[in-house]
């Protein structure tokens, strides 16, 4: 089995530990992780705002060196770790840069990974949201079933087409609603309720995900590297 | 003519100050535009030197400060006080952030934003990093007691420093009536983040090796460390006495740098090369555009808004021209808009028609302000890898918005406390 194992500072312990438990005795595994360049770039950024300071030409470069070096670090660990729970295995640490999803997808590729094991990672935040407006309109799925509405200024409000009877009998065209959800794009707003402000009462367009006990959502580099793998994905709920 | 004149290099100065086209320094734009009104007669040369005069107080003790601050890296105090931190946050991450804010906002406080900036950011970042944390929470901490914490004192800001010296504030004046509103400028600012990055700040860390420090140079170390120490107490004492600020932070750089220089634990060259000389010919260059502006009489709109924002003391006048001079420091820069504020606002203070807490709202404003840019830029970043990674269309709006939400809180966090610091003490 070759396995690829995504880890960071903070992860790589669990990550370990659990990928171990799907690991065959023999076979190879590397360990990978992207050296997150965004805070260095910022740091330059800020001092942009600064005018008439001088810039420090190795700031940036330091930063970057001080992230491989702590990046080599924790991947030493994570590989003497891995030794010791998988003995049979080969395992060599990859420090990568650039963007890392794209750097993940692209090492896994090379090192002709069956298997990739990523931790859920932090979620980025999806604050809800309120829009309001009229309704000008209704959208269609390929089926022909409503899905979603849209409102005077170009927003769609989505809803899934099994809760669109309920919409529908309590939303008419031109009415002035409220719909509170998620974005889901720069237009499309993922609705949790829809109200028409007339009457005040809320339909629930989709489940709130504060209805579905224990769901948690995908980091953004988990879902990226489910969306995008060509082999199996392990997700460790670490 | 003229006001035609000095209202087109003004507006091009200011243009070439942010955009700085093929890559040459803001100052020199500055120099350029400044150059043009002395050529072109817009201000005469006794104003020019008056202008020199009006600002050399404020310029050397960035120099002087600016020199203790590359001795103080050089011995490592820097190192030291992230060292402190990473010791004092006792392996729980929300501890560790909220020492790094104190540490930011103190070395703000008494070395300049521009040391928490350009200085101390890096070398948290290779502390956390070490630690195995997420850096960029602690990114935005450094970047933002550098701004945030920066209203304390009259040193830790130059635009601070520019309003001080023109309206004649009185050093220990200033730090009474600045501490309320940066304390909560400061809380604020910290339950903020303390929020949105609450993913990153759970959990422990691991001390390990990476946290510890020793002075490689311990002669250097305390030669810096009782500069800092000794310049601070001096800059609350000098004025009782009638001494310059300014040349007290010169000759307490020039003191740490003779000493250390003659024992052969730092370069001339080190110390000048970290020196911003680029901010002399910048402030000199900006506030000679802004005078061939007010001697071509088309300050009165600027003038007319500060009006505007009503006589007295009250608390919306206090909220109108935080909000008002911050919102300008982001279109045009902080630096500028504190001198375009101050020569429009000298007149108006001195005849009554604004009071000098109005000045200390244009402080706030111009400190804090730059935060909402800031966090423009840094949450694009961050954003932008986020949106890729789900696919999402995120446009520079959306930034906008993630980056209004710090800001404005803290900027009227800052806006009340001045407002009851001016009740209750006066300004």
């Amino acid at each position: 089995m070759k396995a690829f194992l995504c880890v960071d500072g903070r992860d790589w312990e669990g990550v370990v530990r659990g990928a171990a438990r799907y690991l065959a005795d023999e076979g190879t595994a590397t360990l990978a992780h992207v050296v997150d360049e965004r805070a260095p770039r910022g740091y330059e950024m800020s001092l942009r705002g600064l005018l008439g300071r001088r810039r420090p030409g190795d700031a940036e470069e330091r930063m970057v060196r001080a992230s491989r070096e702590a990046a080599e670090g924790f991947l030493g660990d994570a590989r003497d770790l891995l030794q010791r729970l998988r003995p049979g295995n080969m395992i060599e640490t990859r420090v990568l840069d650039g963007d890392p999803n794209k750097e993940l997808m692209r090492a896994a590729g090379e090192a002709g990974a069956q298997t990739i094991f990523i931790s859920r990672g932090t979620p980025g935040s999806r604050s809800r949201e309120t829009v309001s407006g009229i309704v000008e309109g209704w959208n269609q799925n390929r089926e022909g079933r409503f899905d979603g509405l849209v409102l005077g200024d170009g927003t769609e409000v989505r809803f899934p087409p099994h809760r669109a009877e309920a919409v529908r009998s309590g939303i008419s065209d031109g009415a002035e609603i409220e719909a509170s959800g998620v974005w889901q794009g720069r237009r499309v707003l993922h609705a949790y309720s829809i109200t028409d402000t007339r009457n005040g009462v809320p339909i629930e367009a989709h489940e709130s995900p504060e209805a579905m006990p224990g769901e948690r959502p995908l980091g953004h580099t988990a879902r990226f590297v489910v969306d995008h793998a060509l082999c199996d994905v392990v997700i460790l709920n670490l | 003519m003229s006001a035609v004149l000095a209202g087109v290099i003004l507006a091009a100065t200011l243009g070439l100050v942010l955009t700085r086209p093929w890559d040459i320094g803001e100052a020199w734009w500055a120099v350029l535009g400044g150059g043009l009104t002395l050529v072109l007669g817009l201000v005469s040369l006794g104003q020019a030197w008056d202008i020199l005069l009006e600002t050399q107080d404020a310029l050397v003790l960035l120099i002087g400060m600016m020199s203790l601050s590359a001795v103080a890296e050089k011995a490592g105090f820097f190192d030291w006080a992230a060292s402190i931190t990473a010791r004092a946050g006792r392996e729980r991450v929300l501890l560790l952030y909220g020492f790094v804010f104190l540490v930011g906002t103190l070395v703000t406080v008494t070395l300049s934003l521009d040391a928490t900036a350009i200085v101390l950011t890096p070398i948290v970042y290779g502390m956390v990093v070490r630690l195995r944390l997420s850096p960029m929470p602690f990114m935005f901490a450094c970047v933002y007691t550098a701004n945030t914490a920066s209203l304390f004192l009259p040193i830790s800001n130059l635009t601070n420093l520019l309003a001080y010296d023109r309206f004649d504030l009185g050093f220990a004046r200033f730090g009474l009536v600045m501490l309320l509103p940066g304390v909560l400028a400061i809380l604020t600012n910290f339950a903020i983040f303390v929020f949105l990055f609450r993913n990153d700040l759970r959990g422990n860390y691991d001390l390990g090796k990476g946290a510890r420090f020793e002075a490689e140079n311990k002669g250097l170390f305390r030669v810096a460390a009782a500069g800092i120490g000794g310049v601070l107490v001096a800059f609350f004492a000098a004025p009782l006495l009638g001494i310059p600020i300014g040349f007290v932070a010169l000759a307490a750089g020039a003191i740490v740098v003779i000493v250390s220089r003659a024992a052969g634990w730092v370069t001339l060259r080190e110390v000048v090369g970290s020196v911003s000389w680029g901010i002399i010919f910048l402030v000199v260059g900006l506030f000679l555009v802004v005078q061939g502006v007010q001697n071509a009489g088309l300050s009165g709109l600027v003038e007319s808004a500060f009006a505007a924002a009503a006589p007295g003391d009250g608390f919306f006048q206090i909220l109108a021209l935080t909000f008002g001079s911050a919102i300008g420091a982001n279109i045009i820069n902080n630096v500028p808009m504190t001198v375009l504020a101050l020569g429009t606002m000298e007149s108006l203070v001195k005849g009554g028609t604004l009071g000098v807490s109005a000045v200390y709202a244009m402080v706030v404003g111009t400190s804090i302000g730059p935060n909402l840019t800031t966090v423009g830029s840094l949450a694009t970043l961050i954003w932008l890898s986020i949106a890729r990674g789900r696919g999402l269309d995120i446009t520079a709006k959306d930034y906008l918005k993630i980056g209004a939400i710090a800001a404005p809180a803290i900027l009227l966090a800052a806006a009340v406390g001045l407002w009851i610091s001016v009740a209750l003490l006066g300004t």
